[in-house]
């Protein structure tokens, strides 16, 4: 009796919060936690840890001397960063940056535990990524942002949920573009083979897609749009009419195959666009691309109207 | 204004910033800075001696 009564004085000294809800399957290896709802969260993270079946990690590949992730989330999550040390971070709805020095710059093997959690990736530290896109469904992902020379490959599926997609590097996406309905902004640089008809979704401002994509559809930017580049061996084609954004700041299109747009169609594209009053720097038309007619007489006095707006224009 | 339809690469800058890299072939209007170049290499050259910043991402 005063050996339980010695533990008890002790357990409510070192743990004052109390001994409420812990689960007695997990004291075999987990620390001795108290019942507040930080550390009912805290063993709810432990127990997932030991659910990778459902709940299973996401795994990826970075080369850097140093990483910093930028995320946002609903609760604990575990990053194991390859070199036998780990950091645990409590996410919110603000951005908390999680990050990591290493020896020295070389491929190491990150694994992050709960990623269920994560709802906000952002990285522009210039940090090597290398995944497969299929493994982001073990996050529950609005927002991704990923700069640098990065590798990522696989089918780009974009859960519907998702707003922002950004990524830079020499990265080989394939698969059918579907953009969701409430994304706003879509960037993805590199050796892309994305195909798929071409449907901008009504909020989108912002889209770019560079690579060997083979993408099809007309030309219509939803009214939000103030920056289209699209590149690759697209065939988009087609155009009639239609009101731009009035702070338009670019539109970049190369179409080198298929019906492509005639002169009369590149002529009443400069004449609409330049419609709009046109906004912020490096204001950018390219309409170029053997598929693509030159412009005639028709949109010259467009084209130096838009000049005067800081336009600089570029055709065949 | 400037308006070029030459076999050069067309750099297009506003004394700092880089607007637009333009391949031989194309023409080109524009009120910024235009200076030609014959090959993709001099441009380059030009570019980090003259320490021009690329101003976009797709340039």
């Amino acid at each position: 009796m005063k050996k339980i009564l010695i533990f008890l004085l002790l357990s409510f000294a070192l743990y004052p919060q109390g001994l409420s809800k812990f689960p007695s399957g997990l004291s075999k290896w987990l620390p001795f936690y108290a019942g507040s709802s930080a550390n009912v969260d805290t063993l709810a993270f432990y127990a997932s840890l030991i659910d990778t079946n459902s709940n299973p990690p996401f795994r990826m590949s970075i080369n850097a001397s140093s990483v910093t992730m930028s995320l946002k989330g609903t609760g604990l999550i575990r990053v194991v960063w390859g070199d036998g040390s780990y950091s645990d971070s409590l996410l919110t709805s603000t951005a908390k940056s999680v990050s990591h020095t290493y020896s020295s710059s070389a491929a190491r093997n990150v694994v992050i535990y709960n990623s269920a959690k994560i709802t906000y990736f952002a990285s522009t530290d210039g940090a090597n990524y290398n995944f497969d896109w299929a493994q982001t469904n073990r996050m529950r992902l609005t927002y991704f942002a990923c700069t640098g020379s990065n590798t990522l490959s696989g089918t780009l599926t974009l859960p519907s949920s998702m707003t922002f997609f950004l990524c830079l590097g020499s990265n080989t996406l394939s698969g059918t573009l579907t953009l969701p309905s409430s994304m706003t902004t879509f960037q993805c640089g590199g050796s892309n083979t994305l195909t798929g008809t071409l449907t901008l979704p009504s909020s989108m401002t912002y889209f770019v897609c560079s690579g060997s994509n083979t993408l099809t559809g007309t030309l219509t930017l939803p009214a939000s749009m103030t920056y289209f580049n699209c590149q690759g061996s697209n065939t988009l084609n087609g155009y009639t009419t239609q009101t731009f954004n009035n702070n338009m700041n670019h539109l970049y299109l190369i179409t080198t195959s298929g019906a492509g747009f005639s002169a009369a169609e590149v002529d009443r594209l400069i004449i609409d666009l330049d419609n709009s009053a046109w906004a912020g720097g490096s204001r950018t038309l390219r309409l170029t691309g053997s598929a693509i007619a030159p412009p005639t007489e028709a949109s010259a006095a467009a084209i130096t109207s838009l000049e005067t707006k800081l336009v600089t224009v570029i055709t065949n | 204004m400037k308006n070029i339809n030459l076999n050069t690469w067309v750099l297009v800058y506003d004394g700092k910033n880089i607007i637009t890299i333009v391949e031989p072939g194309y023409k080109t209007t524009t009120p910024f800075v235009l200076k030609e170049f014959n090959t993709k290499e001099e441009m380059q050259d030009y570019i980090i001696e003259n320490n021009l910043v690329k101003a976009d991402e797709q340039i």
